[in-house]
This record gives C-alpha cells, structure tokens and sequence, in this order.
C-alpha cells in the first residue's frame, strides 16, 4: 500500500544546501528501529580502548542501556566503567556535587583515564562538565575528558565516536617526533598487511602505529610522536585536525579519496612529508584500477542510484562514483562533516544534486524507490524490491581499507550486482 | 540515584515500555531520541521477547525542544495509522519530553478525533523519581481501566493472568506452568495474559473472566478495578513449591465455587515424588545447615524463601529485594551498594539473585538466576519454570545440585 504522497519528498533537502546535520530530516516519519545513539558508540569505543575508564552521565535508561556495549564495570586492564545517574533533585538543580563525588571515587579506584559521555538528560539542562572538569583535573591523577553525546543534536551515532577519538588529544603530551613514524588513524588491523602503501612505509623504515578502537590508551598518549598522521576514516578526521594544532601534526586523508588522481596526490604528499620516493610501488594496483575503470565505463554511464548504506560515507563516494557516470539520486547520511562540503560542490559542479535523508524504516521506503526509481542501490533495499533492484550490501567492509584497492574492489562488486560474469571481472581483493 | 557501577533500578518509563511491548494488534510510539527504542528493543530481546507490539520512535532535535514542537509525533502517529492500522496507538513520553513538560495527554485527546478507528492512549509514568515498579503498576492499571469492554461472562469459566511482564526473569516459563495447571486442575483456560502474552482484544474482553490470578502486586490494583467493575474476584500471589501450590488452588477453588480435579493432583504428586522423597533429607542430612540467599523481586523472593524453608528444610540467610517500595523490616531493599559488599565470592551457601549478582560474587551457574539484569539471552521458550510444581521439581532439583556442586 503506497504510504507517502506524491510530494513526499518535499521536505527533504538537496544536497548541495546542506550546512550541518540539521538539515538532514527523516525519509519517512516514524522510526523502527532507528539508529544508535552517540552515547552508544562513545560507551562502546570506551570499552575497546584498552586502559580507558568511562563515566556514563544520564538518565536510568542511559545507564542500564549501556551495559549492553560495557557489560563490566571492570576491565581487565583495571578500566572502570561506571554510570552516574541524575535523580529528580539533580534534573532540577543540576548534578554537579554528586558528579564531582563520583569522579574522586574513579579516581581513588585506579582509574587512568576518564572518558565522561553526557547524554541528552544533562546536556538539556546545561551542567557544565567542561567546568567541572577544569576545577577537578589538578586534583586527579586520572586525565578526564567530556564527550558530548546528546542524540537529540543528530540523527546517527558517528558523532559519539570522532568527539571521543577528538577529545584524546587533549590529554595526549608533546613528545619528541620520530622522522621516520606514522599514525595510521583507523586502520582496520585485518587490511593492514594487503595494502601497498602500508608495505612501502615498512619497507622505507617507517614506525607505524595504527589507531583505532582496539588501540591502547597508551598508543593514543604517545601518538603526537608520530611525523605524521594518515587518516583512514572519518571518524578520525576531527583527531587529525586538532593534532594539528594542538601539535603541529601534519595529515593527509586518505578516507576520501577514491580516484586515481586523488589517491596519487595523497601518497605523493605523504612521500613528500616523510621524504619517501615510492617509485612503482602502486603502479600495480593503478593500473588494476584503470582497468576496473574501463570496464565498468559503459555498464555506470548513466546509471542512476541511491546510497542507504549507514556505513558509507556516502559523499565523497558518490563525488567519485558520477566521475564514472553514475547519477546519484538519494543519499543517506548518518553524519554529515564539514569536509564534506567541498565533495558536495564536486558532485554540483558535476550537475549532481542529490536528495539528502536520515533512513529510519525500510519498510516504509518502499514507496520512494518506486517513486525515484534508482536504477542501484549502495547499501540494502526493502525486502519486497531485491529482486528488482541491482545492489551491494556488506560496504562496511570498505571502512578503515583505502588507496586504489578499495576503489577496485567497489567497482568490482558494483558489476558482480550488474550481472557481468564474475570471470570477466578484476581479481584484485582488498 | 547517583554513582553505579552495577545496572540502576530501570524507571517506571522502562518498565511502561517493557510491559507495553509485548502487545499485539498494538502500536507503540515514545516521543523522544531514537537510541533508547533501539537499546529497549535490544534488551526486550534478551529478556526473552520478541516484542509483539510494534515499537516506534519519533525522535527529537534542538529545535523541537527548543519551540515545544510536536510534530514528529503528529506526523508519526499518521503514518502509523496509516501503515500498520493498530487498534491502539500507546503513545510514551521520554526523558526530554517530560523534563520539557510536553503535554501527551492533551495532544492524543486533539489528534484523537483524526483517527476514530484507532485509540490513542497516552501513558504516563515518566517522571524521574518513579521506578520499574510502579512504572509497571500504572501500566497495568491505566489498560485496566481504559481497554476493557462491557462483556458477559464466558460461557464456560476462563482466568485472566494479571502481571506476567516481560521484566519478570523466567516469566514465559512461569506463566506456561500456571497456564497448564489451571487447565488440569479446573479444565479452564486463559481469556486475558497481561501483558507477556495477549492482544488489545484479549485485553477488551478481559471482562469475561471468571477469576483474575494476581501474580505480582503491582498487578493488585489493576484486578481491583476490575474486580469492582466486572465483579471478578481475584486471588494474589505466587504459587512456589508442593504445598504452595496446592493452597493456591484450593483458594481459587473457593473463588471458582470449583472442585480441583484430584487426579491431577496425584498425577503431578506422583511425578515429583522421586525427587521430594529426597530433597528434604538430602537438605537435612548436610553437616551444615544448608542456607540460601536470596534477592531479586519481593514477591518472587518472598514466595521461593518460604518453599525453600517451609517445605525443604533450608535456612535464609541474606534476603533483599529489589524496590524501596516493596521493602519490610524482613525484607529490605538493598541498593548495589550493599548487597556487592555483602555478596561476595567469599559469601557461601545458596545463592539466587540476578545474573550480574551472580557474576559478582563469582557465581558461574547462571541457573540460579531469579532476576534481571540477566548476563545471558533467555530467549529459549520452554525453560523449566520456578512457579508451581514442576517449579518446585526443578528448584528443589538444582538446590541439591548446586549443594553437590559446592561440596
């Protein structure tokens, strides 16, 4: 039964006048189940950060709720992760005593670092944790930092793990910077050894340290050390930037960057900070790449899509996939960052301007494929469509992997969901 | 409230939405962020639910809040009764609308003459200083009081269940015990299993029962109202053990003007004699007094302690539940504080508590659990129960089991 009418998409907005998260509304009104909030990613990195402590700050929902992601108040590297619940006194007048309280007693209990995520409850009443945390520091030995975590500021959960992976340099000391050292931000341990770059880099003497959520505190600690910081994921942008300033870290993204010429420019200038020639090295996987590109030239032209996929940073791709011809139609957008702007001009200048949305019920979405009509579709689509709509699932493998390989790999499933025999297609895996 | 470390008491909007879920031919929609419908729906499932009713969420953002703006819930509340055609549209406030004051009654009273075909029923039992409990209590006697319908008494004689929740740990597995007892003790069946296992029309046609059974006290309201409404007499309380259980249908005999059928109860009699011919003595035999521990919800706790002692021979020890509410000068209410300093894996003898008590004190037989939080999934449908006699099978069966294991 078609749900939405025919102007059911005029409260969404076009891509290219989208300024912040605020402006990314629902597909459709009613979400079920809807997304994960950023206390959730903030509880959850928290708990993989080996020696990082948490404090939720919330309401009982919050608290319970998170032992779904921190099922121990204790880890085994001596981390505490425990909950601070507001009271209907503390909703009134504010939580600031009994936050104080408890932050001494993680303290007296051996807590290293403090991660304090705040959620909606005493962000809406405005309880100045930053303040709190500026009177308390110079009498705890554990180094406490804030995430703000209120879902009502957004729709998804990325926000929760880049405040938190942002809000590291702050405790994070001026070291000595090896020459020769790099901080791959969010590097997927499982690529680490498939990917040309990171061969070269090893090959070249360079110390490479991976940051991401299995990552130590200690690794972050030490991590200003590093000559320079390579970022793998958007998540980790916001480190990167303020690693530059707080320490004059230089950075190259990698995470954005899908075409030839964008990925050669990114490694010419990582050779350029590290004083690295390269050589052939990635001659191999460009040329696999042109290849890829031909041969998916005539099958992409003009092949009009949607990207649903939550775990896409759908942006930046879909600026490189309408290089290739494609026609993005519809994107959704789990969070949207402010680099994202110059690929959104990318894809304007193009003659691309997507619709912009927040999924939050693929059932009821049925009626916008049918009215949109995507000829594909990045990420899943409503269980009574698949047969009709060529698609890929499973682009969460393409997170924390990058350079030439990743963009083969995509063009590579992209055509297996077209129909070209799998025989004709480029072997390359990530 | 305060510092934790261990899972706070949920709030009475948790124990609304736990008790709603379980709902059919329902819709429920909580104004508010996205994230607490998905960790509900989360824990739900673990807790042995899938849940029936379907769970919507509208979300909210700064300028909602900002503006007193209701529209995602207008709009919500269309669309689902457009789409999913419910019967009852329950409608919940979350934290920030109620911290906010938004007015949930007044807007389903506006939105209601928009959608005669679907009943707009707000609940509310939002505020921060009320608990699971009495978030359950209001639960139970707001459907009381708004669903049911003026019907005759059924043609042949029917029971409703009032309080089998889903935040009760093991509450399928009781509910099926109670369930298959009253069929081969009476020969009668249920109308109405509120609300782990029904629909709005169960629930509208809760009227026709003969007898209401009130497992849970926070269930007591609600069967009064309907006990002055319909004139349906009610019997509270939990069946544990041999002797419980079978005092607890003599008394809904009495209520039924009803004979038990006796052959049932030799039946079941004979089943458990093997292991009642030796649980006691087994207990009595050890060269110490064989003490349990117990702590979770009062009336659970209440109802297993006195078969533990009363039938088997055990001796309590430490005893606590697990609302201030419902705590006596026996049976305090501890607070995480107290039973983790209490509890300890220094602490000997029985112990039964929720699975993060356990865990704490080092507990790893998990079949002791008589709470939530659960540190498993307790999806399994048929796991043996703790009500009733094949309850008193399996509990008298895992204490002896659970003494030879410590040994």
């Amino acid at each position: 039964m078609p749900v939405l009418h025919d102007n059911m998409l005029t409260h969404l907005k076009k891509l290219s006048t989208l300024q912040s998260n605020k402006g990314v509304h629902f597909l459709t009104p009613a979400a079920i189940p809807g997304s994960h909030c950023p206390m959730n990613a903030a509880a959850r990195l928290a708990g993989s950060i080996q020696g990082l402590s948490s404090l939720i700050i919330g309401t009982q929902e919050c608290a319970y709720y998170s032992r779904l992601v921190l099922r121990e108040p204790y880890g085994k590297a001596g981390e505490l992760h425990w909950m601070y619940v507001l009271d209907a006194n503390e909703v009134v007048f504010g939580c600031r005593e009994g936050l104080k309280q408890a932050l001494i007693e993680m303290d007296q209990a051996g807590a290293k670092a403090i991660s304090l995520i705040v959620t909606c409850l005493p962000e809406l009443i405005g309880e100045d944790i930053e303040a709190i945390i500026h009177e308390l520091q110079p009498k705890l030995a554990a180094r406490l930092i804030s995430i703000s975590a209120p879902h009502f500021a957004c729709n998804g959960h990325p926000s929760g793990i880049w405040r938190t992976l942002e809000a590291m340099a702050g405790i994070m000391q001026q070291c000595t910077i090896i020459p020769h050292s790099a901080n791959l931000l969010g590097l997927h341990a499982a690529s680490a050894s498939e990917i040309p770059l990171l061969t070269s880099l090893s090959a070249a003497g360079v110390k490479l340290r991976g940051l991401g959520p299995d990552s130590t505190l200690d690794e972050f600690l030490s991590a200003p050390d590093a000559a320079i910081n390579i970022v793998l994921s958007p998540y980790m942008a916001p480190l990167a930037k303020r690693m530059a300033n707080d320490f004059s870290t230089p950075f190259v993204y990698l995470h954005d960057k899908y075409s030839i010429e964008d990925i050669d420019t990114a490694y010419a200038r990582i050779g350029e900070i590290l004083a690295l020639d390269f050589g052939d090295a990635f001659t191999k996987g460009r040329n696999a790449l042109k290849k890829a590109q031909e041969r998916a030239d005539v099958k992409l032209s003009e092949l009009s899509f949607f990207a649903t996929d939550i775990s896409l940073d759908p942006i930046p791709l879909s600026a490189y996939l309408s290089t290739q011809g494609m026609k993005p139609l519809l994107l959704h957008i789990e969070e949207f960052y402010q680099e994202d702007r110059q690929w959104a001009q990318a894809l304007h200048t193009q003659g691309h301007d997507p619709l912009v949305c927040h999924r939050v019920n693929n059932l009821a979405e049925v009626s916008v494929f049918e009215m949109l009509k995507p000829a594909f579709n990045l990420g899943p689509v409503p269980p009574s469509l698949k047969q009709k709509i060529s698609h890929v699932d499973q682009l969460h493998k393409m997170n924390g992997t990058f350079g030439h390989e990743r963009t083969t790999w995509l063009l590579d499933k992209i055509m297996q969901a077209l129909g070209t025999p799998a025989a004709d297609l480029s072997k390359e895996v990530m | 409230m305060g510092l934790h470390r261990f899972h706070p008491t949920p709030s009475g909007r948790m124990g609304t939405l736990w008790a709603l879920s379980s709902i059919r031919n329902a819709a429920l929609v909580e104004f508010g962020s996205m994230g607490h419908m998905l960790y509900g729906r989360a824990t739900l499932k673990r807790m042995g639910k899938d849940p029936d009713c379907k769970l919507y969420s509208t979300h909210i953002n700064e300028s909602d809040i900002a503006m007193g703006e209701t529209n995602r819930l207008t709009r919500a509340i269309a669309d689902i009764a457009l789409r999913d055609q419910p019967r009852v549209i329950f409608v919940l406030p979350s934290t920030i609308p109620e911290m906010i004051g938004t007015d949930l009654s007044a807007l389903c009273k506006e939105l209601q003459t928009s959608y005669p075909h679907v009943r707009l029923l707000p609940f509310e039992a939002g505020g921060f200083n009320i608990e699971l409990h009495r978030g359950v209590q209001e639960t139970l006697l707001l459907l009381a009081t708004t669903l049911p319908q003026d019907v005759p008494p059924t043609p042949t004689p029917t029971f409703n269940l009032i309080g089998s929740c889903t935040d009760l740990f093991q509450f399928n597995a009781d509910t099926q015990e109670i369930v298959r007892m009253m069929e081969g003790a009476f020969g009668i069946k249920p109308l109405c299993i509120m609300t782990s296992d029904t629909s709005v029309e169960d629930i509208e046609h809760m009227g026709g029962a003969h007898i209401n059974l009130v497992i849970r006290r926070e269930g007591l309201s609600a069967a009064c109202h309907l006990q002055q409404k319909f004139g349906t007499p009610l019997v509270e309380g939990r069946p544990y053990g041999m002797q419980g259980t079978y005092s607890w249908l003599e008394q809904i005999a009495q209520m039924l003007d009803k004979p038990i059928n006796q052959s049932f109860i030799l039946q079941e009699q004979a089943e458990a004699r093997p292991i009642m011919a030796i649980a006691p003595g087994f207990f009595s035999h050890q060269k110490k007094p064989v003490k349990l521990s117990i702590g979770g919800h009062a009336d659970v706790v209440t109802g297993i302690l006195t078969y533990a002692c009363s039938e088997l021979g055990l001796t309590p020890d430490l005893c606590w539940c697990d609302s201030p509410a419902m705590a006596t000068e026996d049976l305090p209410y501890w607070q995480e504080a107290q039973w983790s300093q209490t509890v300890t894996n220094r602490h000997q003898g029985l112990l039964m508590a929720s699975g993060e008590v356990l865990t704490w004190a080092g507990r790893n037989n998990l079949a002791m659990q008589i709470a939530n939080p659960s540190r498993g999934w307790q999806m399994y449908p048929y796991s043996p129960p703790y009500m009733g006699f094949r309850g008193a099978m399996n509990l008298a069966t895992m204490w002896m089991n659970e003494v030879v294991r410590m040994l």
